[in-house]
């Protein structure tokens, strides 16, 4: 029973995924393969600068001082460096795989251990600016184009309830979309720090001490896979209510997504004066908040009873598509 | 035989239109039902509430489940063929097949491939590019391919070819009707399923006017072709209807004794064409 369950559930997970692969297939690898042609060209044509998205690293090699090497990262949203580093390269020791002494060599490592991640980061963080795009119109659309098609008779004319129907497609958009888009985000971020080797290689110049030193992959990961599980809790409410729309609308489910929400805040500030709809909106969906992680941050437990209430609205939106997927579901 | 279908007072309105109207019908398995009404009758609204697809008063029992509340259970042992092309067309055929298997218990992929071999629908091909005939043999091949107890087929062949309707029904009672699986089947093209039919069932305006079975109707009715002389005697006898036919009219009869009726004309058995529009037009006589 649970295995034909689980069949029934991968089967409508790969229908989704072959309807909508443009979006949710194709578009990371495009991503990836951008991102690497342009790191490519950028190592075939461009000796000193690599531009990766929203920052920008270059690396400053002082020809005149052979030893001597300058990295400078910056940040394009505030143009302020976020991180420079000088190094100073000296003849190595024998036995010594690096420059300077053991303890030496230790605390340099430390100190430059993560200096690379928010480049990586902002690589990552261009994934999952697109990543919320294309679950915002896949989420739009799911629901709404069989309906529109009436493939819809097809699709229930098969053994497979709408819980089970509405249940894939939200966890299309919160969990497997979300990991495509992770292991693309991972394979680009891998290139990009292979093709930065590379171009350093090609430099003549050092790429452990120079790139790998500079990132803590673990940290990374971990940060990156956090940034997941906040993001899908945090979005849980605002996806289920483009689910919902769409399982509703008759015309235009963007425009019952955003109408009547644009109507309530208009509405609170003009007759009450207050934006709580406004404020509560805020927090479910993606903004700019100094994170990382598509604008999300962990508060800690003020957080908490705000996001079980999300939870909870998100339980009560999923079962409204339901209930409309059975019930009204002829345009 | 066990009863398939159980509905008593089923309605179903659409604002002020009463689309379904009180209906109760029994189904027994291994029948094959015709639906019979014109358009407008409520015969798709009513179909769609035994799959669970629309929302009614009133109690229908489909195998055992209430197919609102327990669709996918009734889905899995329950086949339905809509009157439009409703399969999904930015899909390709072999997609669909692993997508059948995928959620149906009851599907059987290698014999619909098989199904298919017969056909030009290829596996390769997208739903999308392909004729509405191979549209229609590419969702029959699938329903055949599952062992189910319950087929509806809501005018399925509508627009398609004389040969391709009669290849379609030919194909479901030489290779899928058997005593334990029962078929409704809605459509107007009464007269190329009339021969497969174990029952009828007429629906005018939300009501069903009758449910027999084709034995039975054998049995009641007679159609009477009474030449010029006999017409005016024939018409005293209280008829259904009647209709003109060359030399003569048509009269069509409930519950008279043939050996009344033989030395007025020839006498036969009303097609159900010609008993539906009797029943329906009510231009007859008897009450």
């Amino acid at each position: 029973m649970a295995e034909g369950r689980s069949q029934t559930y991968i089967a409508l997970v790969l229908r989704e995924l072959q309807e909508y692969r443009t979006s949710l297939c194709w578009t990371p690898l495009v991503l990836v393969m951008t991102l690497c042609g342009v790191l490519l060209v950028a190592v075939l044509l461009a000796d000193h600068i690599s531009a990766i998205g929203e920052s920008v690293s270059q690396v400053l090699p002082s020809r005149d001082e052979a030893g001597n090497i300058s990295i400078r990262i910056e940040n394009n949203v505030d143009g302020e460096p976020a991180l420079e580093y000088r190094l100073e390269q000296t003849p190595a020791a024998p036995g010594n795989l690096t420059p300077g002494g053991v303890g030496e060599e230790q605390s340099d490592a430390l100190a430059l251990a993560g200096t690379l991640n928010p480049l990586l980061q902002g690589i990552h963080n261009l994934f999952l600016f697109i990543l919320i795009l294309v679950c915002a119109n896949y989420l739009l659309a799911t629901l709404f184009n069989d309906r529109r098609d009436r493939s819809i008779l097809f699709w229930k004319s098969m053994p497979v309830s709408e819980w089970e129907e509405v249940l894939a497609k939200f966890s299309v958009a919160l969990l497997v979309t979300p990991a495509l888009y992770f292991i693309a985000s991972l394979l680009a971020q891998v290139m990009c720090l292979l093709l930065g080797m590379l171009l350093l290689w090609r430099m003549e110049m050092d790429p452990y001490a120079l790139v790998l030193a500079r990132v803590d992959g673990a940290t990374l990961i971990l940060g990156q896979l956090g940034g997941f599980a906040l993001m899908a809790l945090w979005l849980a409410p605002s996806y289920a209510w483009l689910l919902l729309a769409s399982a509703g609308a008759r015309r235009s489910p963007f425009m019952l997504a955003a109408g009547p929400l644009l109507a309530f805040i208009l509405g609170e500030r003009m007759f009450l004066g207050t934006s709580h709809l406004a404020t509560v909106l805020s927090r479910h969906l993606p903004h700019y908040s100094g994170g990382g992680y598509a604008g999300f941050t962990w508060l800690g437990a003020a957080d908490i009873p705000q996001m079980i209430l999300g939870l909870l609205f998100t339980l009560a939106a999923l079962a409204g598509a339901v209930y409309l997927r059975r019930y009204y579901f002829e345009l | 035989m066990s009863q398939v279908i159980k509905a008593s007072g089923v309605s179903r309105s659409f604002g002020n239109v009463k689309a379904v109207d009180g209906v109760d019908f029994q189904v027994e398995s291994g029948s094959i039902i015709g639906l019979i009404g014109p358009n407008g009758a409520g015969k798709t609204t009513l179909l769609r509430a035994l799959l669970g697809l629309t929302r009614y008063r009133g109690d229908i029992e489909v195998l055992g489940y209430g197919p609102l509340r327990q669709r996918a259970q009734v889905m899995e042992q329950v086949c339905f063929i809509a009157d439009t092309a409703v399969l999904p067309r930015w899909m390709r055929v072999a997609q669909l097949l692993d997508y059948v298997a995928g959620v149906h218990p009851r599907f059987d992929r290698e014999h619909a491939q098989t199904l298919l071999a017969d056909t030009d629908v290829a596996l390769t091909r997208h739903v999308g590019n392909l004729s509405k005939g191979m549209m229609v043999q590419l969702h029959l091949a699938l329903v055949m391919a599952i062992d189910a107890r319950l087929l509806i087929l809501d005018e399925p062949t509508l627009g398609l070819d004389i040969l391709f309707r009669k290849r379609f029904f030919e194909q479901i009672l030489a290779d899928y009707h058997h005593s334990e699986r029962t078929i409704i089947i809605s459509t107007h093209q009464v007269e190329e399923v009339e021969n497969i039919l174990t029952d009828v069932m007429f629906m005018d305006r939300g009501k069903l006017l009758l449910q027999q079975s084709m034995v039975d109707i054998a049995e009641q009715y007679v159609e009477l072709h009474a030449l010029a002389e006999n017409v005016h005697k024939a018409s005293g006898i209280p008829h259904l209807g009647q209709r003109v036919i060359p030399s003569g009219v048509a009269f069509i009869y409930r519950g008279i004794q043939p050996d009344l009726l033989a030395p007025l004309g020839e006498l036969r058995t009303p097609t159900v064409a010609d008993l539906f529009v009797a029943i329906l037009t009510g231009e007859g006589t008897d009450g």
